[in-house]
């Protein structure tokens, strides 16, 4: 219940935001192009035929999708470390749980959550 | 019905909301992009369970399908990019930065709201569920900001002459990037306690608060940031239209596969945490084990 609760707040949070969004807009000062520098950051138009560049936009263009591309695969490597350190730490819980004689452990609880350690592992084999 | 189907619900109709008043302030592209955020929240809330499986390395069928699109969706984004798409007539072939540089914004400010909310419900109701919602959509949104603070310089070389300049909008995305990496450095330190947890949450909250001044700064400050898809532009050509929406549409699956499975992870280590405590604490392990 508490986080139904909170799902509910979140979206009336959300919402408020987004209400509040277009005040600002309504009292943005809008600037009308008026030159070439202002038209050029304002609208984008398709060249015809050949055109020669001063600077060479070629390896700007291949640097900023490399470095898109570098990003992404290194955050999903990121993720993937993650999801390893976790593993590592299943492992250990397992072994750690191996080591003791059944009879040492003190609790019903204790039983349980070895058998949720184990159920984790066994997920974890099963991917 | 569930509150938290209500709440999904409310989601989605929030952006067709936002749709209306966009299509009216920021034409067609920002009324039709805009609210595949909200859906994507939407349906990551109507998806949670109350209390997901402790599983590492599996991936539930939603994941995998997301997954499968993002890809369809990133191979369709670089055709539209690159065949599809004409070169402009003033910056030439560099001005196809475009088509990425926006929707990583676009996925930038859906993944800072993300961890806003979350960060505001988790001070709120001190769910651990919350926090990871918090720290999901801070790493994926800082992921996503780098993107912006690189390629948008590369794209300024050609079209300013510079790298980089003290534009409004320049600078509001750094502050927002630098509120999000304190953010995670603080998440990063170690075992994170209550105390570090509510401060990074607040600090995720401050980060939403800035958002609003970056997306505005450019109607506000007129600076030399391009104002193309906004109000005050002029648009862009027709033929350019599919490389962007089709950016937009692979930079919101991207960001909602990258949150979901960050989220999960997160879930998975803070069960883990909390079994090791408790294993301890039961006598089932050595001290120091």
């Amino acid at each position: 219940m508490r986080l139904n609760r909170s799902l509910l707040a979140a979206s009336l949070a959300g919402v408020l935001f987004c209400l509040a969004s277009p005040v600002l807009v309504a009292h943005a000062d809008v600037v009308e192009p008026d030159d070439a520098a202002e038209s050029r950051s304002a609208t984008f138009e398709a060249v015809s035929g050949a055109q020669q560049e001063d600077v060479p936009g070629g390896p700007l263009l291949v640097a900023a999708y490399g470095a898109v591309l570098v990003l992404m695969l290194g955050y999903v490597l990121y993720l993937g470390s993650l999801t390893a350190g976790a593993s590592r730490d299943l492992e250990r819980l397992e072994r750690a749980l191996e080591a003791r004689k059944p009879g040492e452990r003190k609790s019903s609880r204790g039983e349980e959550i070895a058998a949720e350690i184990h159920a984790a592992k066994d997920a974890s084999k099963g991917a | 019905m569930s509150v938290r189907i209500v709440s999904g619900l409310i989601w989605i109709a929030l952006g067709a909301l936002v749709a209306l008043g966009l299509v009216s302030v920021a034409g067609p592209i920002g009324g039709f992009v805009a609210p595949i955020g909200f859906l994507a929240i939407g349906a990551f809330v109507l998806s949670r369970k109350n209390d997901p499986p402790l599983r590492v390395g599996s991936f539930p069928v939603p994941h995998t399908i997301l997954g499968a699109l993002t890809i369809a969706l990133a191979c369709g984004s670089l055709y539209a990019i690159f065949v599809m798409a004409p070169v402009e007539v003033q910056m030439g072939i560099v001005q196809k930065i475009f088509y990425f540089h926006v929707p990583s914004a676009y996925a930038m400010y859906v993944a800072f709201v993300t961890s806003a909310v979350g960060s505001a419900v988790y001070l709120w109701k001190r769910d651990e569920r919350w926090d990871a919602i918090a720290v999901a959509g801070a790493e994926v949104g800082l992921v996503f900001c780098l993107i912006v603070l690189i390629t948008g310089p590369l794209w300024a070389r050609k079209a300013w002459g510079t790298y980089w300049t003290w534009d409004p909008r320049l600078t509001t995305t750094l502050l927002a990037g630098m509120i999000y990496v304190a953010f995670n450095v603080l998440r990063g330190l170690g075992q994170a306690g209550e105390a570090e947890k509510r401060f990074a949450s607040a600090l995720g909250f401050l980060g939403l608060l800035l958002l609003p001044v970056i997306h505005y700064s450019v109607q506000r400050w007129r600076g030399q940031h391009p104002t193309v898809i906004t109000r005050a532009g002029g648009g862009i050509h027709p033929d350019m239209v599919p490389a962007l929406v089709s950016g937009f549409l692979l930079f919101t699956a991207f960001v909602a596969l990258l949150v979901w499975s960050r989220y999960r992870i997160e879930r998975v280590k803070q069960r883990v945490a909390t079994l090791e405590l408790e294993a301890a604490e039961s006598g089932l392990l050595e001290e120091g084990s």
